[in-house]
């Protein structure tokens, strides 16, 4: 497992942890629900921020830590990240609309939880396709 | 010019007009008294079935012809991630400005299905854009 892979596997961990609580506060609904859930999801966001940035040292870096196949790995792996984020995004307002109904108003604040459900989904797959392209957990070089 | 670029060049006129279109559509309809929704939308399905077998007529195969290589790949991708890219961009915008502006505001549901339509307006932009750039402005690339 290379360096990019352990990265991978740990973001992988992080956003799909993220995304079960994203999901589960939004089928529950109760305050108290929300806040605890917001509270351990930005516990969790934060070392995803500092992997992304490890991660664009090595880009920076380039050579054999990152070379043109770990390139076109991780863009593949955005472009599938970005569609299943999209779909998402799209899906979850079109529910709305379909359980709401026309000629209702909802809060404003159901967006910005649509927005991070995307968000989500986005590091989930991308993290996830990574993966699969290096050809799974105990494949690829050592680091 | 080759296939990859008249086809970007297609489709960003197209959307250019279908957002001029768009937002014409949209003040007539608040500012227009009796409205003629069907025959405008009659008029745009005429115009997209218009459009269509306009582009297969002029992006027919020929025999034998090679449509795209591996660099054509690569724009490609790069233009599908530059799409989606925006898209991504246009949902932050949609998300976070209303909270900034009125934070205690509600939106109406019947926006909700708009959003999908902007959004393809979008990529289709973006993904024109980023391709004839890539390939090079003007009258560069390859010819076909």
């Amino acid at each position: 497992m290379n360096k990019l892979q352990k990265i991978a596997l740990f973001n992988l961990c992080l956003a799909a942890t993220c995304l079960l609580i994203k999901l589960l506060s939004l089928l529950i609904g109760d305050p108290p629900v929300k806040l605890a859930a917001s509270i351990i999801m930005l516990i969790l966001y934060l070392p995803l921020i500092p992997s992304y940035f490890y991660r664009l040292k090595l880009a920076i870096q380039g050579g054999s830590k990152y070379d043109e196949r770990d390139k076109s790995i991780h863009t593949t792996a955005a472009l599938y990240g970005l569609m299943v984020a999209f779909s998402v995004f799209f899906l979850a307002t079109l529910l709305t609309f379909l359980i709401v109904g026309p000629g209702v108003e909802i809060k404003i604040g159901l967006m910005l939880g649509i927005f991070i459900l995307g968000a989500m989904s986005f590091f989930t797959t991308e993290s996830a396709v990574v993966l699969v392209r290096y050809g799974g957990i105990c494949k690829g070089e050592q680091s | 010019m080759n296939r990859q670029q008249k086809i970007a060049l297609i489709v960003l006129i197209v959307s250019l007009l279908g957002m001029f279109l768009g937002i014409t559509l949209t003040l007539m309809k608040y500012y227009v008294p009796d409205f003629p929704k069907g025959i405008i939308a009659f008029g745009g399905f005429i115009l997209s079935i218009g459009v269509l077998i306009f582009m297969s007529r002029i992006l027919k195969k020929k025999n034998g012809e090679v449509i795209s290589d591996e660099r054509d790949q690569q724009i490609e991708k790069n233009a599908y991630l530059a799409g989606f890219g925006s898209v991504y961009l246009l949902v932050i915008v949609v998300s976070y400005l209303p909270i900034g502006i009125a934070p205690e505001a509600k939106i109406p549901t019947q926006w909700f299905p708009f959003l999908f339509p902007i959004a393809v307006l979008c990529q289709c932009l973006a993904m024109s854009i980023s391709t004839l750039i890539q390939y090079g402005r003007g009258a560069k690339g390859e010819k076909s």
